[in-house]
């Protein structure tokens, strides 16, 4: 994954003049999702986790990241899709996610498969109409189209952040 | 062609301003923290200027002075006592025992740089 | 060049922490009356350190404050002055003053100016008590300016050999302005008596320009007396004959034109000054208008009157220029006023305003406030450092005890422990090449691994050793804290300290301070007697007060002990009955009842001046003892004093852990909250309505959490018999944690759970077993808390179900 990472170093300069950037899609549940290539820390795949009691069923719980304890999102559960079990294909992508303060936390996404990436002119990206999907416009930056396929493009800063995860928190429990 | 300076002082906070400055301008500085070090390091290569502090532990800044003048390497090196006394009384103290001149503290990097330059021109 | 000095900064405060705790150790080993002037010397030399470094560092509110104490010092340490208890304690008191005050600017709190304004106050006093003449400030000379200067300038025979170059001042010379240098050779000795040593040659220099006397001859500055200097003006190009050059003719005339309606006119002027610059209002907000047009008028008229006499026109106007540095005028001010009041002036003057006295005016004004300005101290130096203090407050709060001094040793044994690791590391490369393992290779892998993981255990402990630090950094606070309170309580105490090199965390070390301090507190306030009780119990009358550390298997042990009184154990049993912590019919032993220092319900003030024993806050500190993972016992004898024992683990990183199992997942429980693990008979257990499952052990009731329930899983089994409890001790309380299995003991390193994901209640932390996994590790005290808000139907109607309630 090594590649990704070197795509991560080098495009953080170009990124800014442009305005263009890179994106990582995954599919979920037959949708292609997008997020910004800079977050991306790495793709693994799939291990077994260690549940941490009395949290959202979509928490699976934790890994051990090269000594780091980092939890394991499953995106299918966040977004009330069924849950799919976990194959060979299975993906974790580990994302870095930026908390408004000057603190960022590393969290893995379980999705169904990564897809491409794909460099998108922020002018691309069209804000998102009320959709079908169960997804909160709230996590959507918005969608683009690329070669005749809708990506959704996720603003993962609103989706994982501890407030967001709290809030989820205590409205299952 | 660099110039080497050597740094003596009790305080590390004072010792790394002088040594930062001081290398930043391009000289080559060492470090000792007190008299006593100082004076080892001073006699183990040839350095073109000593900026000592005075009060220190082990061996205080006019001994070292006295003894670096005693060594026929530093006799006509200059030596510039880093000092917070600024009275004419401790300033001849430190002339009689050969420093060459003083920085008063407190100072600032460039008024530090400046004297140095007049020094080593 | 701009250097950024607050990158030394952090430096600059660790090494005055260090500095201060010397001063206050040195402090309170000063004999007075005889004190040992190397002692002295010590103290002398940290406090000069904090105020160069201070001064230097733009931290001027520090500099100036550490002044006092240094001059005071200083006259102890030559002699001067007699050290005296009053003295000593004045200073204490002014260590403690700077490092809040350091702290404060670490910080970026705002400063206590009203305490360090008393203490800088007290300093001040003592200072002058012995009625030492405060030093005279020098009047500053008069700012000299010729149109030229003839220097003459004969270095002595030796002036070489104070390492000053003759050439190096000539440059120097040189540089301000135009200079003809003559050499005079006329000393030179012949060949055959020179000594390449000496310096023979002189010069006389004629510079022209517009410089300042005090240039010439500071550059001249450190060879004074060992050189002869004569620096002249050159006559004939001085200007108007006045020594500051000053048309006093001009300035005379158009003032006594505009005298008669001064008082207008300085009205008319303030009316002016504040229109054009409403930025100068708040330096006279404190002043009334008419008093301060009294005061201008009172300056203007004393510079007129003093015009040719010089000498007395400067000492005005540098006391006036200190005056205005203090409130807080800059030179942009000066340059404000001198405009305003010319313009005003031209308004009064009318037609009478001409050029020549335009010019005059402008020169005159200049001048004063060149003079008025040199009184402002050396004015670059002054204007660096108030920069700097307003950037301070800028900066975010620092990042406290970030950093951390590692002696050379630790990092040597660490290098050398990766050193071996490496050599093992290329031992067992060897193997990445082998096709076929024979027996003799898997011996010698084996044996690779063996010492791979010597290496690893020794690396660890290399690594954890450099957080270690000796606890003298704790106990050095004692020696003060001692002295100060058996003063105010007015018994004889001697402290007495051993193991102060015994190591442990850092981050431990900055905990147990607090708890350690209530305890010598205590031992001081309610162990030792006072002198005459002691005396007529057969004691000495200096009672002992004993801090000591030892290392215990993993543990750090720290004991302090009295030889007071002892705690009274009829009194803590009486008010324990009274508050029905203790049942009439129980009789518990002596350990049970001094254990109830401990417990909250006794810990109050009112029972703390009944009970001849210890009190306040104790459950405090038993608290947060347990909170480092540490406990903390109590042992007593009457008459003969008493013992407070504190065990800690040595790393907050580390701890040693008991593997159980609940479902298909692995935690850890703490070893030192484990009271016992057992398995379930069932006739000890007893289901209380509304309450949930106890467990009777001994004598005691203790309450089942069922960890599967607790944590919403499937277990092995939900039939107590068919599991294990563990009974653990939360904040005094016992709880049964009833698990599926038990497995091995370890120790492991603490993770934390937030850094990626957030705190999650019942858990302190994650930790990565030898496969790789991950472990949560419980929280003792939080689980009982979860367990008692998870409300009291769900455990009725699970007892229900699991059938134990028939």
């Amino acid at each position: 994954m090594s590649e990704v990472a070197n795509a991560v170093n080098t495009n953080d300069m170009l990124a800014v003049g442009n305005g263009s950037q890179q994106y990582l899609t995954f599919m979920l549940a037959g949708e292609e999702y997008g997020v910004d290539i800079l977050r991306v820390q790495e793709i693994k795949g799939w291990d077994s986790v260690t549940p941490i009691p009395n949290t959202p069923a979509y928490i699976l719980g934790v890994i051990n990241l090269r000594g780091t304890i980092v939890p394991i999102i499953d995106l299918r559960l966040k977004f009330g899709l069924e849950k799919l079990q976990y194959g060979p294909t299975t993906v974790v992508i580990v994302v870095k996610v930026n908390n408004g303060t000057n603190r960022s936390r590393i969290m893995g996404i379980v999705v169904d498969g990564v897809s491409d990436v794909y460099s998108m002119p922020d002018g691309d990206i069209k804000s998102s109409p009320d959709f079908g999907v169960a997804v909160d416009t709230g996590y959507v930056r918005g969608l683009a189209t690329v070669n005749n396929k809708m990506v959704i493009v996720l603003e993962i800063d609103n989706m994982l952040n501890s407030k967001e995860l709290a809030a989820a928190e205590a409205a299952s429990a | 062609m660099g110039m080497k300076i050597l740094a003596v002082d009790d305080s590390a906070s004072m010792r790394q301003m002088v040594s930062f400055t001081l290398k930043g301008a391009g000289y080559d500085v060492e470090e000792a923290a007190d008299g006593k070090q100082g004076l080892d390091k001073a006699k183990s290569g040839k350095f073109n200027l000593v900026i000592s502090d005075v009060n220190m532990p082990v061996m205080d800044g006019l001994t070292l002075i006295k003894q670096l003048r005693a060594l026929p390497d530093y006799k006509f090196t200059p030596i510039l006592m880093l000092t917070t006394e600024s009275t004419a009384e401790k300033k001849q103290e430190g002339k009689a025992a050969g420093a060459t001149g003083w920085i008063v503290k407190p100072f600032n990097p460039e008024q530090l740089l400046a004297t140095i330059k007049k020094v080593l021109g | 060049m701009s250097i950024d000095i607050s990158q030394f900064l952090q430096t600059f405060y660790e090494e005055s922490f260090e500095g201060l705790d010397i001063m206050e150790k040195e402090l309170l080993n000063l004999d007075v009356g005889a004190a040992d002037i190397e002692t002295v010397n010590t103290i002398f030399r940290a406090a000069h350190s904090i105020k160069g470094g201070s001064g230097t560092f733009g931290l001027n509110a520090v500099a100036s404050y550490t002044h006092v104490m240094e001059t005071l010092l200083d006259e102890m340490r030559s002699g001067k002055r007699s050290v005296t208890q009053d003295a000593v304690n004045v200073l204490l008191r002014s260590v403690d003053v700077l490092r809040e005050m350091l702290l404060a600017l670490r910080e970026n709190r705002d400063l206590d100016t009203d305490g360090i304004a008393d203490s800088h106050r007290q300093l001040t006093d003592l200072l002058n008590a012995s009625g030492k003449a405060t030093e005279v400030k020098k009047v500053a000379a008069v700012a000299t300016a010729a149109a030229g200067w003839s220097i003459k300038f004969r270095p002595h025979l030796g002036m070489l050999t104070t390492g000053n170059d003759p050439v190096r001042m000539l440059r120097e010379v040189a540089s301000l302005g135009e200079a003809k240098v003559q050499l005079d050779y006329s000393t030179l000795p012949s060949i055959s008596e020179l000594d390449p040593e000496n310096s023979y040659l002189s010069w006389n220099i004629e510079l022209l320009g517009n410089i300042e006397k005090q240039a010439i001859t500071e550059i001249f500055d450190w060879v004074e007396g060992d050189c002869d200097l004569q620096v002249d003006a050159i006559a004939g190009v001085a200007g108007n004959g006045h020594p500051l050059g000053l048309n006093v003719a001009a300035l005379e005339k158009s003032f006594n034109l505009i005298a008669p309606k001064a008082e207008a006119l300085v009205a008319r002027f303030y009316e002016e000054l504040f229109k054009r610059y409403p930025q100068v209002i708040p330096m006279f907000a404190k002043t009334e208008p008419k008093k301060q047009q009294k005061m201008l008028l009172g300056s203007l008229q004393l510079v007129m009157a003093n015009l040719n006499n010089v000498e007395a026109l400067a000492k005005s106007l540098t006391a006036l220029g200190e005056r205005h540095e203090k409130y807080g005028a800059v030179e942009a001010h000066y340059e404000a006023v001198a405009t305003t009041l010319m313009d005003v002036m031209k308004e009064f003057a009318g037609a009478a305003w001409t050029r020549e006295v335009q010019d005059a005016w402008a020169h005159a004004l200049g001048t004063i406030a060149q003079v008025m300005l040199k009184a402002y101290g050396k004015d670059e130096r002054r204007s660096t450092p108030d920069r700097r203090s307003s950037d301070e407050r800028r900066k975010p709060a620092s990042t406290e005890s970030a950093s951390i001094r590692v002696s050379i040793e630790k990092v040597d044994e660490l290098i050398n422990t990766v050193g071996e690791l490496v050599i093992t590391q290329s031992m067992l490369g060897q193997f990445a090449n082998i096709e076929e393992l024979t027996k003799a290779h898997l011996l010698k892998l084996s044996d690779g691994l063996a010492q791979l993981e010597r290496n690893t255990r020794e690396l660890q402990e290399s690594v954890m050793r450099i957080r270690m630090m000796p606890i003298s950094n704790t106990f050095q606070r004692f020696p003060r804290l001692v002295h100060d309170m058996s003063g105010k309580l007015g018994k004889k105490i001697e402290l007495k300290m051993s193991g102060e090199q015994t190591e442990l965390d850092k981050t431990v070390m900055e905990k147990i301070g607090d708890p350690l301090v209530h305890l010598v507190r205590n031992s001081m306030d309610h162990g030792i007697e006072m002198p005459d009780v002691r005396k007529a119990a057969g004691k000495a009358e200096t009672g002992v007060v004993a801090l000591n550390a030892y290392h215990q298997g993993g543990n750090i042990v720290i004991e302090i002990s009295d030889d007071g009184a002892g705690l009274n154990k009829e009194k803590i049993l009486k008010k324990a009955r009274e508050r029905g912590m203790v049942r009439e019919d129980e009789n518990p032993s002596d350990e049970q009842v001094f254990d109830l220092i401990f417990a909250p319900g006794l810990s109050t003030a009112e029972v703390v001046s009944d009970i001849s024993g210890r009190g306040v806050g104790m459950d405090v500190v038993r608290k947060n003892i347990r909170a480092l993972g540490g406990a903390v016992d109590v042992k007593s004898t009457p008459g003969k004093g008493t013992t407070f024992l504190i065990r800690l683990p040595l790393t907050l990183a580390i701890l040693d852990g008991q593997l159980i199992r609940v479902s298909k997942d692995t935690y850890i429980i703490p070893l030192v909250s484990i009271v016992e693990s057992l398995q379930v008979k069932r006739d000890k257990v007893n289901v209380i309505t509304g309450r949930g499952e106890v467990y009777k052990l001994r004598d005691e009731y203790i309450p089942i959490i069922r960890m599967y329930q607790l944590f919403n899983t499937v277990p092995d089994n939900t039939d107590l018999e068919n599991g294990l409890l563990v009974v653990v001790e939360a904040d005094g309380k016992k709880v049964a944690l009833f698990i599926d299995d038990l497995q091995s003991q370890q120790q492991v390193v603490i993770k934390s759970l937030e850094s990626n994901y957030k705190k999650v209640d019942g858990l302190s932390g994650a930790t990565i077993l030898g496969d790789g996994t991950v472990a949560l590790i419980l929280d003792v005290t939080e689980l009982v808390s979860l367990f008692n808000s998870q409300s009291i139907t769900p455990n009725l109607r699970v007892v229900g179900k699991d059938g134990l309630a028939a």
